[in-house]
């Protein structure tokens, strides 16, 4: 079944494909969910919310785009909710310049582990680093989002950058290490 | 070399980690549950508190050791496979339970009534979409009746307390508040239809570990009645009469696994599709140079191999999945791999197999 047979099933209120749905994008939308969230309960709760709306709103999907843009726009701004009730203070930064190289993230880093060093930043700069990094937003777009400056978005971005590659070189580090 | 954010991007493009099945219970209940669907912005707190008591009361029963795998599947009699996982058992609540989430629930500093109330309220007012129209509510709840006759327990207590009380006692957990809000929500109209499912208590329900998967595939059955004996039929000659009962299944087909219990039959049908290889040598002698488990029509089929470590070795989804034992153009070590198969059938059934593969050199 395509995702437009899918969603048509849906607005015809065939049951099951509700669940249909559900199976074929839950995996990919939780690995969403879990880098916004600080952790794996947290990220159960957006999960969660974020279908509930989809659910809610699939009448307004729009089967120009694809469904699974529109799905995981919904999860995004679902963790950006969740974001905006915990009433961070986002201030603008000096920008770090430059920290050297990027990193090889390397065979042996795979996503788990890169989740656990993304968890480990603070909220705000988890969330502009994935806005910016992962789903590709620019500065002016999250600016709009977060209701902040794009100032502070692009700064906010080089600190959680440069926080990241160091949890990126230390477990490079460590591994080869441990591997030798 | 790549940049650090595209580097990520990659990695994270293909992170598909497991989902706690429970959750689709949850989300399922929440879906259709009120005339006004739950509004997602306003209610998000509340909920996601309520949805967090909930699943504490999950762990706290699965911990009373009624159910350690992971996605067991809880079949009704008359539903074929509306998969409500792992969260059937907290359905049946104990007096205790409902002792422990009252304080739990106050502490939260909402009152009962009113958080049982608002979420089906002002949802209208904010999703003015009209996507959810009456009959497809009418409709859902029939596909929602079918779960919540799997744990009698919970709705029990609602609907023992007579119509939908104004302001309903807070003996629901977390996990039924979410179908509790239909009660009152919906009001007297709904209400029937639910209470005269669940009047009976403890009927006998059969629980599988798997609705299907590749042969060899080992099957787990059980029934909601600990302590109570009960007679499986695999459909495929093995036997067994205990409590709980195993059994693999080595030839493709479709079975139908019975049991007697209590003096009621449950069955359902389990699809054993073809073999699955155990080893494989990819040394290019034609002879299993590939791991592979062939066409199977009908069947959309996800597989993610792991080595021991817990690095993606291999993916792929789709028909013919075949893999070659290289990673990345290099040929990987002889070892012993986990796979891990998630397939769909075009009925809609879905299952997931864990194993392993060894791979020779």
């Amino acid at each position: 079944m395509t995702d437009e047979q899918l969603v048509e099933a849906i607005l015809r209120q065939d049951a099951s494909a509700q669940r249909l749905l559900y199976d074929r994008y839950a995996r990919r939308m939780f690995g969403v969910c879990l880098r916004y969230a600080k952790g794996r309960e947290e990220a159960e709760d957006l999960l969660q919310e974020g279908f509930i709306k989809v659910f809610q709103k699939i009448s307004s999907f729009k089967a120009q785009g694809s469904l699974e843009g529109w799905i995981r726009r919904v999860m995004v701004n679902t963790a950006l909710d969740y974001l905006r009730q915990q009433k961070l203070v986002w201030t603008e930064l000096d920008e770090i310049n430059d920290p050297g190289e990027d990193p090889s993230i390397g065979e042996q880093l795979g996503a788990r582990e890169i989740l656990v060093l993304v968890q480990k930043l603070p909220a705000g700069f988890r969330t502009i680093f994935n806005l910016y990094a992962i789903e590709g937003f620019s500065h002016r777009e999250i600016a709009g989002m977060l209701d902040i400056s794009e100032g502070t978005s692009k700064s906010q971005y080089s600190r959680a950058r440069s926080q990241l590659i160091s949890l990126v070189n230390e477990l490079n580090k460590e591994s080869s290490l441990t591997a030798r | 070399m790549k940049n650090f954010e595209d580097q990520l991007k990659e990695s994270f493009d293909r992170f598909e980690p497991e989902v706690d099945p429970k959750l689709w219970q949850e989300i399922s209940r929440q879906l259709p549950s009120s005339s006004a669907p739950a509004d997602p912005g306003a209610g998000l707190a509340s909920k996601g508190l309520l949805a967090k008591l909930g699943i504490k009361g999950i762990a706290a029963l699965v911990g009373a050791g009624i159910i350690t795998a992971g996605s067991l599947l809880w079949i009704n009699r008359n539903e074929e496979a509306s998969p409500a996982p792992a969260a059937g058992p907290t359905e049946i609540t104990t007096p205790m339970q409902e002792a422990e989430e009252v304080p739990l629930r106050e502490s939260t500093g909402l009152p009962s009534a009113e958080a049982q109330a608002e979420p089906s309220r002002p949802a209208s007012a904010q999703e003015p979409n009209g996507s959810i129209d009456h009959e497809k509510i009418q409709k859902s709840e029939h596909a929602l009746t079918g779960i919540s006759k799997t744990g009698q327990g919970e709705s029990e207590i609602k609907n023992d307390s007579p119509g939908p009380k104004p302001a309903p006692a807070p003996a629901t957990s977390g996990t039924a508040a979410a179908t509790g809000e239909k009660a009152p929500g919906t009001g007297a109209g709904t209400t029937p239809p639910l209470s005269t499912q669940t009047t009976e208590k403890q009927q006998p329900v059969l629980i599988l570990s798997t609705s299907g998967g590749f042969a060899p595939l080992s099957v787990t059955a059980m029934t909601n009645q600990p302590g109570v004996l009960a007679d499986f039929d695999f459909g495929d000659g093995g036997r067994s009469r205990a409590g709980n009962a195993s059994h693999i299944y080595t030839e493709p087909g479709t079975y139908i696994l019975q049991c007697e219990v209590g003096g009621e039959i449950l069955q359902q049908s389990i699809t054993v599709y073809g073999q699955i290889p155990s080893a494989f040598s990819p040394n290019g002698d034609g002879v299993n140079d590939v791991f592979t488990l062939g066409e199977e029509p009908g069947l959309r089929v996800e597989i993610r191999i792991f080595s021991r470590s817990g690095k993606l070795m291999f993916s792929g989804k789709g028909k013919n999945i075949a893999w070659d034992g290289t990673i990345d153009g290099q040929a990987a070590e002889a070892g012993t791999y986990l796979y891990d198969i998630f397939a769909t059938s075009e009925g809609g059934r879905s299952f997931k197999q864990k194993g392993t593969i060894h791979l020779f050199r």
